[in-house]
């Protein structure tokens, strides 16, 4: 159901590093897990169709105002990077 | 000296009020107890060195007049909970180094009734397991039987109150994570409903799931614990208001039992069976229900949750805060900070999540898995109708030994069969102490969950005494 290379996929999509032996292991694990929860799609289409009429969430606003004063946090936000400069946090060149 | 172990809130209150002991006397009476027996549990992480501090405020408080029942108080918290100026780790390598900028809405409501923060508590990083086996400070230890484990992911609130390491602690439940922990250190944990409590600097699991809960000795004191932390928060758009659908009391407990028929320990279900002998002596009546869709349950947790996990951990870049290990360039700095950063459970679930809402498998899974969602809420509410609340074990087993279950990931899942109905339909849950079980010449500890309908953690304060009362009586 799911092979190397799609493990391999995954661990691209998710910014994470992979070596061969952990590829093997969530290989193995990655499709027990999924032939487990495979379950789910046994659903029957009657109960499917009862699930329509489900009542919809409910989005809860508040006024667009400031909150804040300017520079309240700066300090202990900016401060938390690893890399800084003045008030900005720090990072390689992206091109 | 204060005998801590039979202390409860009210009691602690009353000491400290009437002058019986001084706040200074009774965290003391704590401190001594964690540096005995913590370096072998290993229940806290660190103890927060600014408690004189807190003492002298609490005792002020005291002193003037102005004590609330909490004033006081030794409180533990769940490392994935912000206190302004304190480290929080989530107990993960990826965030070495982190000091909270604000406090949780939780802690600034605590802060309020000055109860005495001792430390913070080991977990399963990000709150991703059963056991606390997957921190990144090691494992803790469950003070019934060192052997054993004490549940997770807030076994180290857990066993911070059951070690008296506190009088009560804060834990985190996705899945089971407040109740399971709390079931095998022999306490009271409470699950609220969805939306009851702020999350405001909780560190995010899966947030559809997510909730903050007491973790504490007696039934009384969750409810008192609850109060203080209940109500809606402008920073947390989840909470609302209770919006309490009046049912007429009728002393009917529904019980599922068709689904304890497999996969439960002999000794649970003998517990749980003289628990249910003991709420018909308290008047309820015991009626056996369906639950048509619960063998999904699980199945559908593990694909939401991921699912969740795999956008909520997106922000750890070794950019914003925490572990930077250098790659070279920006991606590839992404791509050794995480693999350096998270555990393999942690990673795990990252990559499940991201296969479970990839383009062609989106709807077989994540989107079959919302529709299941909402078939079973519609499930307990048409069950809740005819029942007041529903009952079953915890947990399939007792706590199970160190290392047991950590090469296994799906049996590790198991664990939370019977908790993560309440998060996925959002209904309040309660774990109470129901006996103990013997295991190789050491008792441990067993618990029974009530859930019932949403808002009504009345309810389950109100059934729990009673059951509380019939077993101690």
């Amino acid at each position: 159901m799911i092979d190397r290379k799609d493990i391999e996929n995954l661990a691209t999509l998710s910014r994470i590093k992979i070596d061969e032996a952990e590829a093997t292991s969530f290989q193995k694990e990655i499709e027990s897990i999924l032939g487990y929860v495979a379950q789910i799609q046994n659903i029957s289409s009657e109960a499917q169709a009862q699930s329509a009429d489900a009542t919809a969430p409910v989005n809860i606003l508040r006024e667009d105002i400031q909150t804040t004063e300017g520079g309240e946090y700066t300090e202990a936000l900016v401060g938390a990077a690893p890399f800084r400069e003045g008030n900005f946090v720090k990072v390689k060149n992206v091109f | 000296m204060i005998n801590i172990a039979t202390l409860d809130i009210a009691k602690t209150h009353e000491g400290l009020v009437s002058k019986k002991f001084s706040v200074k006397e009774l965290i003391d009476s704590y401190l001594k107890n964690i540096k005995e027996r913590n370096p072998r549990i290993n229940a806290y992480i660190e103890i927060y060195n600014d408690i004189d501090e807190q003492i002298a405020d609490a005792q002020k408080k005291i002193d003037e007049g102005k004590a609330t029942v909490l004033t006081g108080i030794p409180i533990a918290i769940k490392d994935n909970i912000l206190i302004k100026g304190k480290k929080v780790s989530a107990s993960s390598k990826v965030l070495e180094g982190y000091v909270a900028p604000y406090d949780a809405t939780v802690i600034e409501k605590l802060r309020k009734e000055s109860p005495i923060f001792i430390g913070r508590t080991n977990m399963d990083e990000f709150a991703m397991g059963s056991s606390t086996e997957t921190s990144v400070y090691g494992i803790t230890r469950n003070p019934h039987d060192e052997g054993r484990v004490p549940g997770g992911s807030s076994g180290g609130s857990a066993a911070a109150v059951s070690m008296n390491g506190a009088l009560i602690a804060l834990g985190s439940d996705t899945g089971g994570s407040i109740r399971q922990p709390a079931s095998f250190n022999g306490l009271v944990g409470l699950k609220p409903t969805y939306g009851r409590i702020s999350r405001y600097g909780l560190m995010a699991m899966a947030s559809s799931l997510d909730q903050i809960g007491p973790i504490t000795k007696t039934v009384n004191d969750a409810e008192i614990l609850f109060n203080a932390l209940a109500g809606t928060d402008l920073l947390d758009s989840t909470t609302v208001l209770p919006k309490v659908i009046s049912t007429d009391k009728k002393n009917t407990i529904g019980v599922p039992f068709s689904i304890l028929e497999k996969g439960v320990d002999v000794d649970v279900l003998k517990n749980f069976k003289e628990s249910v002998t003991l709420l018909e002596k308290a008047g309820y009546t015991i009626v056996d229900i369906t639950l048509p869709n619960i063998d999904y349950a699980l199945s559908l947790y593990y694909v939401i949750q991921p699912a969740e996990v795999s956008s909520n951990m997106a922000r750890f870049d070794g950019v914003k805060y925490g572990l930077h290990v250098d790659g070279g360039s920006v991606i590839e700095d992404y791509f050794v900070t995480r693999r350096a950063g998270f555990g393999k459970e942690v990673r795990r679930r990252i990559m499940l999540g991201t296969y479970v809402l990839s383009s062609g498998y989106y709807d077989a899974y994540y989107g079959k898995a919302q529709k299941v969602r909402e078939i079973m809420t519609k499930d307990f509410a048409t069950i809740f109708e005819k029942v007041d609340v529903i009952l079953t074990p915890t947990t399939p087993s007792p706590a199970f030994k160190i290392g047991e279950k950590t090469g296994d990931p799906l049996a590790m899942y198991l664990e939370d069969i019977f908790t993560v109905s309440a998060n996925i339909v959002r209904v309040p849950a309660i774990s109470l102490p129901s006996g103990f079980v013997e295991r190789e010449g050491k008792q441990l500890p067993l618990g029974i969950q009530f859930m019932a309908p949403h808002f009504r953690e009345d309810i389950l304060f109100d059934i729990g005494k009673k059951f509380e009362y019939q077993k101690n009586k």
